[in-house]
Order: C-alpha cells, then structure tokens, then sequence
C-alpha cells in the first residue's frame, strides 16, 4: 500500500505587539479559524521584536479576511516553507 | 478582628484571588518577551484580565485597557497625557491628593487648576461649582466618583453632559467606585480616561490598578522602557498598551485581579446592596451615640466619616485599633475633602465597607464604639 503524505505548510501572521496579536488571536477564535501565539523569527518583526500568530496556510485567505474586515492591523505576513525559510506573502 | 478600612485596601478576598496569584508565580514568566510555554501563559493570563476589565466596563477593545501600579498611577497617566504642556484643568471639591499632588507639581509646566468647592452631599451644587470653574482656557475636568472620605457620590453622569457640553474631556476617578456602583463607559461621552486601583472594590492584590482609555487622545508616558515591541526604535511606542506599560508587568497581581473582576462581575449588585444596608444599619447606629458627629447623606456609597466630640480621629481610631477594629483616621489623603466637607483641620474617623463586611461586624463596631466612648 502506498502511504501518501499531503505537507500543509504554515503561514505567520506578525503584529507589532502582543495584545494586538491576542485580540486578533481571539477574532480569529471566534471565527473557527486555530491559530497560535507566538514569537516569529527576528527578521519577521523587521528586525524588532514582534509577535505572530502561527496557522495552517490553507485558512489564511479566510484569516485575512476576518482582520480586515475587523480592522485588526498587522504589519507582515509570511508562508514557513518545508526548508524551513520563509517567504513573504503579504502585504 | 473587625475590618472597615475597604477604602484604603480590601484585606479580605475571594480565595481564587489567592489561588491565582500564586499559580501565577508558579508558572508564569514574562508576558511578551519570550515564546516559550511560561511566557505564553503569562500573556495568556494578562489577556484574560485585559478582557475581563473590558467587558465589565465596557469598553470595546482590551488594548485601551492599560495595567498600572494603582489608582495613583493611572491618574498621572491621564493628567500627564492631557495636560503635559500645560493649560487649565476643574477639578471637583473631594479629589484626592492623587490628583492635586501631581496637577501641583506640572505647576512649573504651566498647569493651572481649580478646585470646584461645593458642600457635601449637594450634587447640584457640584455641577454648579464646576460649570463656574470652567473657563475659555480648560482643557479637561477631573472627577472623584466617590469621596474616598465621605462616600458622597458625586453627579457623574450630570458632570460627564456638561463635559460633553463644552467638549471637555473627563477624567473619572474610579477608586471607591470601581467594583461597586454601575460603570460602563459606552454611557459616557466625554470620558476620556477612567482611572482605579484593582486592589479595592476589584478584590485584586495590592500592585494592581487599571486605567482605561476612552478616547483617541495621545497618550504620555511617565516611564519608559521595554515594551516588547518595536524594539530596534529608541522611542517610547506610542499605542496602547504598550506605551504605557514599560517594563515587566505584575503577573501574579493580575491574574489575582482577574479573578477580583469575576467576582464583581457576578455579585456586583449583591455587593452594593448589601453596603448599602449596612452603611445605612451603622450611620443609624453612629448617630444614637452621643457625641458622635456623622457625616451621612445622599447619595453615599461604602464610605462613612464620623468624629467623637473631644477626641482626635487619630486617637479614637487607635483606640479601635486596640480593641479589634480596623478603621482610618485623620485626612485621608484627601485635605481637598475636608476642606469641602468642612472638617479641617482633624479630619474624621472612616468607617469602609466591602463585600466581606457582615452585620455581624457592623454591629461588634458599634459596640465597641459605645464601650469606648463610656471610657472617654
């Protein structure tokens, strides 16, 4: 049998603070979207401190779209891919 | 013990104060610093009361609800933002030195100010009061919401219209009120900074205090440092919270206040109910004492002043002290109010309630009162 393996790669969304990143974190809770808190690589942050909400790739468009239409402001966003650089996507 | 002195600090606490605030030194590092799990908790743990605060207050966003070390702090804050290069500020008749210390010292600034003298237990006469002060030149007017002497509530909702009015920002001193009476800044329109300590009437520890800010006005830090954010900048953040809370938060005092804010939220009306019964049981009960003077009105909330003819507050309050109860003499750090309320130079004895204050208590108090005064 031949097992196949699908990687679903990971998308960062980085905010300049944290509570601006746990407010977004909550909308994106209440609109079924999982993400989590974290620190992404210096570089995402331009080199500052910074804070990301990590999420599967597949529901960043919806994620997006939620902190848009909320109003929620985040300053960079990046895909992780399987070599482990990222690569950014937006904005 | 009898303990009555709520108004400087609730002594007494729900227990998931307690069990929080030590679970939070157990397991919580530094918010926003780190991205392992101890940290992360941390942030958790500060969010959680961020939304509490909100939530319970009002407000929309929980960014705008910024932790300080009390009452005090939040109100240098607030003052400091709207008036640190200078201009006219009204203050009410009963603000504590909390808000007359600092407005004193941006003096050099050139800050000006007017204390807005009316009687005690005239809410009328301090709308009054402040409408006089108000000049061309006033850029915002302070307000104690309840005298941290007397308990007198002042007219909020009449003074926040009039603020309204004349496009004044408010600031609202919350520190006797916060946790007791209804306050939702969506029914405020010109408050633009609510200001409270989280260790009183919120059942948080002692280190705790919030300020909440309503309005867009640009905010001023009296401490800068690391924020967590912006990190390559030499310049203070200039967007809330972050602005304003330099340096490592209070953890374990916020998720203990966490826990005070839940409390409040679901006794609330319970709470204030019942202080009211009980303060109304001991001004009753004060006033068939000969030689004691009360100072009891409406409206009054938690907080009741008295004297005994012929004997120094601080005095009677030691003697108290002695026999078990627990109450706060002299001016309260307030002579503003005294000043107002007519009872300088001494001050009074301060009886202050809270959620664990029984009857039971209320009634040992008069009793001992009576024993001592059959002393005197």
């Amino acid at each position: 049998m031949v097992r196949r393996e699908v990687l679903f790669l990971s998308s960062v969304i980085v905010f300049r603070s944290l509570t601006e990143a746990q407010r977004a974190l909550s909308a994106l809770k209440r609109s079924g979207i999982p993400a989590t808190l974290g620190k992404p690589a210096t570089q995402m942050g331009r080199g500052s401190c910074a804070h990301g909400l990590r999420l599967d790739s597949r529901g960043l468009a919806r994620a997006l779209h939620v902190l848009d239409a909320g109003g929620f402001r985040y300053t960079a966003v990046y895909d992780l891919l399987p070599d482990g650089r990222s690569r950014e996507v937006r904005p | 013990m009898i303990y009555l002195d709520a108004a400087a600090t609730t002594l007494q606490k729900p227990s998931a104060v307690f069990r929080a605030a030590a679970r939070a030194m157990e397991t919580c590092a530094n918010p926003g610093r780190s991205g392992h799990a101890p940290a992360l908790r941390a942030a958790e743990t500060v969010y959680a009361c961020r939304e509490e605060a909100a939530a319970f207050f009002g407000m929309d966003d929980p960014a705008r609800v910024v932790f300080t070390q009390n009452a005090t702090h939040a109100l240098n804050l607030a003052i400091k933002s709207l008036l640190h290069d200078g201009g006219h500020c009204v203050i009410s008749g009963y603000e504590h030195n909390s808000v007359v210390r600092p407005l004193a010292a941006m003096e050099e600034r050139g800050v000006t100010f007017t204390p807005a003298i009316s009687p005690l237990f005239d809410p009328e006469g301090a709308v009054k009061a402040i409408r006089g002060a108000i000049t061309p030149e006033t850029k915002c007017v302070i307000l104690n919401h309840v005298s941290n002497v007397f308990g007198y509530v002042l007219p909020l909702e009449q003074v926040d219209t009039l603020c309204a009015e004349r496009g004044l920002p408010l600031v609202v001193d919350a520190s006797q009120s916060a946790g007791v009476l209804p306050l939702d800044v969506r029914r405020l329109r010109s408050a633009a900074f609510v200001c409270m300590p989280g260790h009183k009437a919120l059942y948080g520890p002692q280190g705790t205090g919030i300020l909440l800010c309503c309005k867009d006005i640009p905010i001023y830090s009296i401490l800068e440092g690391g924020t967590g954010s912006l990190s390559m900048e030499t310049r203070q953040p200039g967007f809330l919270p972050d602005g304003l809370e330099s340096g490592t938060l209070n953890v374990p005092g916020i998720a203990g206040l966490r826990e005070g804010l839940r409390f409040v939220r679901t006794h609330r009306e319970e709470i204030a109910g019942r202080e009211k019964a009980l303060l109304a049981r001991i001004a009753e009960g004060l006033g068939a004492l000969e030689g004691v003077e009360v100072f009891s009105g409406a409206p009054q909330s938690g907080v009741l002043s008295f004297r005994v003819k012929g004997a120094d507050p601080a005095d009677t309050a030691e003697e108290l002290a002695k026999r078990g109860v627990c109450v706060r003499a002299g001016l309260h750090c307030a002579p503003l109010a005294h000043r107002s309320g007519g009872t300088l130079p001494e001050g009074t004895v301060r009886v202050s309630l809270s959620a664990f204050v029984t009857p039971k208590d209320g009634e040992g108090f008069l009793r001992i009162l009576k024993d001592f005064l059959k002393s005197l």
